[in-house]
């Protein structure tokens, strides 16, 4: 948590925006049937389904009011003015990468890949990044693979905008895995070259790989298999566990 | 260099993989999914994985029933169970609640695209707490015809098929109910036992405890003929009020379905098997034991029944105004 | 009568330990629960899902070993990812990390992984001795409520786990509620089927699920925590050992013996379950202990009564389940399936077609509690080491993990697209002081809320006079209006010049004494 001036502040700025919100949630539930008939149930006000809406809707915007009158009151909203004069940004600078990096890691994995990459892949190249990324604990390799990782990215999403990723497997089986294991290798690479001449770092580097293989051969099975679950997008390599698995049945 | 020969062996088994393509035995060399559209527990699932059980033991693989609730009428699984492959590796648990999905603008077909299995249903009883004057279904409707609007009926929510039943029960005897809508089958009767409702529609196969028990009084059966139960027979409402064929019945079906589209082979394999499966002892005392018709009805003879389902269910509902499409867009008939 | 039921329960008893396939089974299923329990997003109603179709070749008596048992482990094994990651395996569990992540904070993870284990064996116990014994009586009781009722105690849960959340000021845990309850609206309203709050997209006219909002509002700040602002996890440095002290659970008995009360009579009304158990009941521990400010700060007390709660819920939720076809809970729901499956069909004829049934779940949850603490014991010492794993290694997978767990229970893409900005809100709010279990309550029991209102309006014609005339919902009404009040000025002002009387009367006793 914050400290008890930051809080105040926040306070000040959460309270105006649950108060619009709880003006929206109103406006909304006030468009709501009241009267007429409805899905075979006669509707009088207490049957509505705004009913329970607009109960929130107030008491948000009591509570809402409540916290903005306590904000004012200590100093918050003082404060939040003081801070934005002064435009003094006192968020810490690698907090701020660390957050992004966490954002963009855990957004590329589940809009982007999840969707359309074979699942095996997608965990692989997320876990990857996502463990050398913290597990170094290195500012200047943090922000170069964070930077390599977003312009991978970039590049898969135009892709996937312009829907080249169906077009190519249709042309020939999972193709769109191959890029994506191209990008893996790629990052994999990179790591090993800038971990080159440290032996600590080597030895770091070897266990983000090993466990970044191992924790998807063991998940895609188990949920595929045991627990009956189809995965998210079944590429090649899902397939040829697929395969393996009914042949070995 | 161990690692590049692991990539290029990734590589290698990619490349190779696409050339295996589709490489097909006969129908069925691996394992089946059903693909459920309602919750694991109710009435759907239980018969399906009842079925499916005795289905895979007669064609050797394994059948898996993977439920996936969602949407509306159980729109999310039919979608899911379409968008695959139409090889009769992925078949649909499904259910006559099932045909609202697409005049509830959540499935964009309509429902002839399935070929269907129905394994059959439970028909509707009318029952009220012990606790009432009603000892008949006569006294309970004059009694509703008299005082409209009074007695409180309970029954799962909006456009199910126990509303329906509910409805036709209207319309087929001039009374008229309170309808309360509850969440399901189980917390209606539930709230039967409590007093917070009087009269409850629910399947025989759900009430049936409740009826041996004492806890619910049964009044009739909606469907034409007496319904055996324990050593007598629920007597049906239709002898009373006659009217009542003109919107009755209006039975369950639940069952399963592959796409139309599915190879008329596969289709046989699977006929084949269901039929066997309905046949065994176990599928037979299941039915028995949990008062379930059993229909047995594939191809044609099961598309009617989901036809006339959609209509009556589809044309129902829009004319309560819980429709969002209209079902002459959708080139739905009139009942 | 009595004694010829014990004498069948114990030839029950005799006949399942004795099969060594039976014990395998049970051992195999516990723990199986316990590893789903753990797991974010694998919950005790997906392992009892999956398990019914496997058990379906099985004779009824190996199945309901197998069903029960893993149901108790799963139960169970929520408190493991609760205490040592801060990230509840399990709804259930939510309430046990507000103390047990503390705890392993400072080094006890161990000790509390330990007293967790018995207090939920005990509670199981507690919960089986209910079934067989007050059954008929409790099943009676449930049916007091009606819809009213239910709404009141939807509302109950979401202000009292608001209440006894919140670290800041007390109505953040309110408004964290009212969040989670607006959440709930989104969709089609259950009675009349109108959509609400859609927003045009069709991905939210089934609602929201519950599990990725479980699972992104806890999983995800605690991953950004760690990583981000590099917060310790819990370490086992000072490792002890892991079975219990007797004394501290002879201590702790009457928190076990009132935790499991409320877990039973919780269970027992149908609909709601251990989720709620929990909560009810650290709210009541923390109001009946002397040092409530300990609580949230690694409170032994708290941690053992909401994990006996929990458990002895299952007990709880067999009774509606058994006597009245109507599960209590989650689980209890898909149990219900598995009956029907194997030829009973629960309801008040059990007990005339099955006869010596209820007394056979009797003697399987027996068996299925002292196999999960036997279990327990010896998996707690290995699951704790799980904290020597350096964080920026184990919270990547924990990612991948909450990622695979929000998609495995409703397999929609949907859900995992809903859990990412429900995590980062939910940051950003526990940032701001802002409890994040009450927004997680109001999602689990908004429906209740919404529908059961409606639904009792609609039954009394508009009237909220059954609110106060019927006994169970006015004095849920007059505890709703207690725990609000209890918050404000005037009350505490009250209760400070109370209590400063009293402890003057106290110092003057003892002078007089001294004297």
């Amino acid at each position: 948590m914050m400290e008890k001036k930051e809080l105040r502040r926040a306070d000040f700025v959460t309270s105006i925006l649950l108060i619009l919100f709880s003006l929206i949630i109103l406006i909304k539930s006030f468009q709501m049937p009241m009267k007429d008939t409805y899905g075979g149930v006669r509707n009088v006000w207490y049957v509505s389904p705004a009913l329970l809406p607009l109960f929130i809707g107030f008491m948000l915007l009591l509570l809402g009011g409540i916290l903005l009158r306590n904000s004012i009151r200590k100093g918050g909203a003082q404060f939040f003015f003081e801070t934005i004069r002064k435009k003094t940004g006192d968020a810490n600078r690698e907090k701020v990468l660390r957050f992004t990096a966490i954002i963009v890691a855990l957004g590329s994995f589940v809009y982007l890949f999840i969707p359309r990459i074979d699942f095996f892949l997608s965990i692989l190249t997320f876990l990857f990044f996502f463990i050398v990324l913290f597990y170094f604990d290195d500012n200047d390799f943090q922000k170069k693979i964070l930077i390599r990782y977003s312009i991978g990215c970039a590049v898969f999403l135009v892709l996937f905008i312009f829907n080249v990723h169906s077009i190519v497997n249709d042309m020939l089986f999972f193709a769109m895995d191959i890029p994506m294991l191209l990008f893996f290798i790629y990052l994999l690479l990179y790591t090993r070259s800038y971990v080159k001449n440290d032996p600590e770092m080597r030895k770091k580097y070897r266990i983000a790989w090993i466990i970044s293989v191992i924790v998807p051969l063991i998940i895609c099975p188990v949920f595929r298999y045991l627990l009956l679950v189809p995965l998210p997008h079944e590429g090649g390599i899902v397939n040829l566990m697929n395969l393996l698995y009914y042949a070995v049945k | 260099m161990s690692k590049k020969i692991f990539i290029a062996a990734l590589v290698l088994v990619l490349a190779g993989f696409s050339a295996f393509g589709q490489a097909q035995g006969e129908y069925p060399e691996r394992d089946i999914t059903n693909v459920l559209v309602w919750g694991a527990g109710g009435g759907t699932d239980t018969c399906n994985r009842v079925v499916m059980a005795e289905m895979s033991e007669i064609l050797g693989v394994n059948i898996n029933v993977v439920n996936k609730p969602g949407g509306t009428a159980g729109s999310v699984g039919m979608q899911d169970a379409y968008s695959r492959e139409h090889d009769g590796y992925t078949i649909c648990g499904l259910s006559e609640s099932c045909v609202t999905a697409s005049v509830q603008g959540a499935w964009d077909k309509r429902m002839n695209v399935w070929d269907y299995f129905i394994i059959g249903g439970s028909p509707d009883v009318v029952s009220v707490t012990p606790d009432t004057p009603w000892q008949t279904m006569e006294e309970l409707i004059e009694y509703a015809k008299a005082n409209p609007g009074e007695v409180k009926a309970g029954a799962s929510g909006a456009g199910s098929i126990h509303h329906l039943n509910l409805l036709a029960l209207e319309n087929g005897t001039g009374a008229k109910f309170n309808f309360i809508p509850y969440g399901g089958s189980a917390p209606s009767q539930n709230a039967a036992m409590t007093g917070e409702i009087n009269v409850v529609v629910t399947s025989v196969a759900e009430q049936a405890q409740l009826i041996r028990g004492g806890k619910l009084r049964a009044l009739g059966v909606l469907v034409p003929d007496d319904f055996p139960f324990g050593d007598g027979v629920l007597p049906t409402a239709f002898d009373v009020y006659p009217s009542l064929s003109d919107y009755l019945p209006l039975s369950q079906a639940i069952g399963f379905a592959v796409p139309q589209d599915v190879p008329q082979n596969v289709k046989d394999v699977l006929r084949d098997a269901f039929a066997e499966a309905m046949e065994t002892d176990s599928v037979k005392e299941f039915g028995k034991k949990n008062f379930y018709i059993l229909s047995g009805k594939v191809g044609e003879e099961a598309g009617k029944v989901f036809d006339s389902l959609e209509s009556n269910f589809a044309w129902t509902l829009w004319e309560l105004g819980a429709a969002k499409v209209n079902p002459a867009d959708l080139g739905i008939p009139k009942p | 009568m009595f004694f010829s039921q014990l004498g069948i329960f114990f030839e029950n008893l005799y006949m399942l330990a004795l099969d060594p396939v039976n014990i395998l089974i049970l051992f195999g299923a516990v723990i199986m629960g316990i590893i789903f329990g753990a797991m974010p997003g694998l919950t005790a109603t997906l392992g009892v899902a999956l398990l019914t179709t496997l058990t379906y070749g099985m004779s009824q008596h190996t199945a309901m070993i197998a069903l029960l048992a893993i149901y108790v482990g799963g139960v169970y094994g929520g408190s493991y990812a609760s205490i040592l990651i801060n990230i509840p395996g399990t709804a259930a569990a939510a309430a046990t990390a507000l103390d047990g992540y503390p705890l392993a904070c400072k080094g006890e993870g161990g000790k509390a992984l330990g007293l967790t284990t018995t207090a939920s064996a005990i509670g199981t116990f507690i919960g089986m001795l209910f079934v067989v014994g007050l059954s008929p009586l409790i099943s009676r009781l449930a049916l007091q409520f009606t819809s009213f009722e239910f709404f009141l105690l939807a509302l109950f849960g979401i202000i009292i786990s608001g209440t006894l959340t919140s670290h800041d000021l007390v109505y953040k845990g309110w408004i964290a509620g009212l969040i989670g309850l607006w959440m709930a609206t989104i969709g089609r309203d259950g009675l009349q089927f109108y959509p609400r709050f859609t927003f045009g997209i069709s991905e939210f006219e089934s609602g929201i699920d519950i599990v990725p909002v479980l699972i992104g509002a806890f999983g995800i700040p605690q991953i950004i925590q760690v990583l981000k602002d590099k917060v310790n996890v819990g370490e086992a440095k000072k490792f002890q050992r892991i079975l219990p002290e007797f004394r501290t659970i002879i201590k702790h008995f009457p928190d076990i013996l009132r935790s499991s009360l409320i877990g039973v009579g919780i269970g027992a009304v149908p609909g709601i379950g251990e989720d709620i158990a929990g909560w009810v009941s650290y709210g009541a521990a923390k109001n009946s202990s002397n040092h409530p400010e300990r609580f949230g700060k690694g409170e032994i007390k708290a941690v053992v009564s909401t994990e006996t709660a929990n458990n002895s819920c299952i007990g709880g939720a067999m009774i509606p389940l058994l006597n009245l076809g109507v599960p209590g809970s989650p689980p209890a729901a898909m149990l219900l399936g598995a009956l029907l499956l194997h030829g009973i069909q629960p309801g008040p004829m059990l007990m005339i077609d099955h006869p010596h049934f209820i007394l056979q779940v009797t003697a399987i949850l027996l068996l299925a509690s002292v196999a999960m603490w036997i279990s327990g014991m010896l998996l707690a010492k290995q699951v704790v080491k799980v904290l020597r794993i350096p964080p920026q290694l184990f919270m990547p997978i924990i990612a991948v993990l909450c990622v695979v767990g929000s998609y495995a229970l409703g397999t929609r893409i949907f859900n995992l697209y809903l859990m990412i900005p429900v995590g980062i809100i939910s940051y950003f709010l526990v940032e701001m002081g802002y409890p994040i279990a009450p927004l997680v309550i109001g999602v689990i029991l908004g429906p209740m809320a919404d529908q059961n209102l409606r639904r009792a309006l609609m039954v009394s014609q508009g009237s909220f006079a059954p609110m106060f005339s019927r006994p169970v919902s006015l004095i849920l009404v007059l505890v709703i209006v207690l725990t609000i009040f209890s918050q404000t000025k005037p009350y505490k002002k009250m209760m400070a010049s109370v209590g400063a009387s009293l402890e003057a009367r106290r110092v003057k006793r003892r002078e007089q004494r001294n004297k």
